[in-house]
């Protein structure tokens, strides 16, 4: 058995749990912190010089 | 803005002297962070030839109420509010513009302001939403700037139009074959949105990436970002899932755990068990959600009040009954036993009594998905 922790409200719940039963602990990927949010708008995250112009 | 998606920049687009709206959400989008996009936008508009005087932003409410002066100073900052006019739209005005039908025959009437300008660009953020896809592109004019009656008509898509239930086309994360999606996308075409500009916001409520361009093919490239980040693929469902709305004020109350439990039963075989951790400390958070489980005793019922009286709330709380009825939900909460039972879940008071549960239901033989930080966290079923 293993501990783990999950958040509830304010506080966490810890629980022990049989790890070869678990697939996998799913969890989303951080998205990055800009210096600037500014810069980011501005620059975007288009696809240059492929998309920029329509027929 | 600098390197749009499927369009040429803004500034190319518009003409010298022609007047423009720039659509932004509501105080319930606050997040999507109009104060960094829209004074870039308006120097944009600038650069092209539109001065500030020939500018207006409407704010794209939906159905929801208007909002003060120091909402929209909060939404746009106040140096926009010193350079260009912000407006409320009404979706029951009676000067809305009708632009006909689309092909599902949701009717197009359109705030006055935003139809009255030659160019339209829509501003929003981008997350997985469970009835358009991903939240914003179109939906700055469908539902943002439309009529009660197209709002209603576009959302009842959502319904199975084949028989009981919700429509199998209608999800998060799902674009094309979207009805409703396709929908909204036919609304934003025939008003003519010229551009548009969509943040993703981490965290620490920052833009963290953004998206500007065509209305549909920028949309569709910020999608994509979001599934990169938010989506994590998954080779087999679980027999168990056990989530965490990832804590306050994620689960300050059940209606916002609904994304949890939307996110969960993605990851869970049919039939299974699934324990969501939800304080919800504020209660139930919306009385629609629960009155259209608690108010009817069979699913007839509840499909007709929808069909007749469409009402977002509504729907959620009868999709998250569906879940219950399909597989058995264990919630632990601050919620009172009578209010989960209602729902077709069963209440337990901590996570061990949960567990408990679950193995008795379960046996030995199972596998389990742990998330946990379930509203955030959007499985995608690779095979």
């Amino acid at each position: 058995m293993e501990e783990y922790k999950l958040a509830y409200g304010r506080t966490d719940f810890t629980f022990s749990f049989d790890p070869e039963k678990i697939i996998a602990v799913l969890r989303p990927k951080t998205l990055p912190t800009p210096e600037s949010e500014e810069a980011v708008v501005r620059a975007g995250h288009g696809k240059p010089g492929r998309l920029t112009t329509v027929a | 803005m600098e390197n749009p998606v499927g369009s040429p920049r803004l500034r190319e687009i518009v003409k010298p002297g022609e007047t423009a709206c720039v659509n932004i959400g509501d105080m319930t989008r606050l997040w999507a962070r109009y104060s960094v996009m829209v004074p870039l936008i308006l120097d944009e508009l600038n650069r092209g030839g539109i001065p500030d005087e020939n500018i207006i932003i409407v704010s794209a409410t939906g159905s929801h109420r208007g909002q003060t002066a120091q909402e929209h100073a909060t939404l746009v900052g106040e140096d926009v509010m010193r350079r260009v006019q912000v407006f409320d739209h009404n979706c029951h005005a009676d000067d809305l513009v009708d632009y006909g039908k689309t092909s599902r025959g949701t009717p197009v009437r359109i705030n006055s302001r935003v139809a009255a300008t030659d160019r339209v660009i829509l501003t929003s953020g981008i997350v997985h939403h469970f009835l358009a896809g991903y939240g914003g592109g179109k939906k700055a004019i469908m539902p943002g700037v439309s009529s009660f009656e197209g709002i209603m008509a576009n959302h009842k898509l959502s319904l199975n139009p084949a028989g009981p239930g919700v429509n199998p086309d209608v999800y998060a994360g799902k674009l094309e074959g979207n009805p409703l999606s396709d929908d909204m996308i036919e609304a934003a075409r025939k008003v003519g949105a010229d551009f548009i500009v969509n943040s993703i916001v981490n965290e620490e409520k920052k833009v963290a990436l953004a998206v500007a361009g065509d209305v549909v093919a920028a949309h569709a490239h910020g999608g994509a970002l979001v599934d990169e980040y938010f989506g994590v693929k998954i080779s087999e469902l679980a027999d168990l899932v056990i989530a965490s709305c990832g804590g306050y004020p994620k689960d300050i109350n059940f209606y916002q755990t609904y994304k949890t439990s939307h996110n969960m039963v993605r990851a869970m075989k049919k039939g299974g068990v699934g324990i969501l951790l939800t304080e919800s400390c504020e209660g139930m958070g919306n009385d629609n959600f629960y009155n259209i489980c608690d108010n009817f005793d069979n699913n007839p019922k509840r499909e007709d009040e929808l069909r007749c009286n469409y009402e977002i709330a509504s729907f959620m709380g009868y999709t998250q009954l569906l879940w219950a009825q399909e597989n058995r939900l264990i919630v632990v909460s601050s919620l009172p036993d009578e209010q989960i039972r209602n729902m077709n879940m069963t209440p337990a008071k901590t996570l061990d009594e949960a567990l408990a549960l679950a193995r008795e239901w379960l046996g030995d033989e199972y596998k389990a998905y742990l998330m946990p930080s379930g509203s955030t966290t959007f499985p995608i079923l690779t095979t």
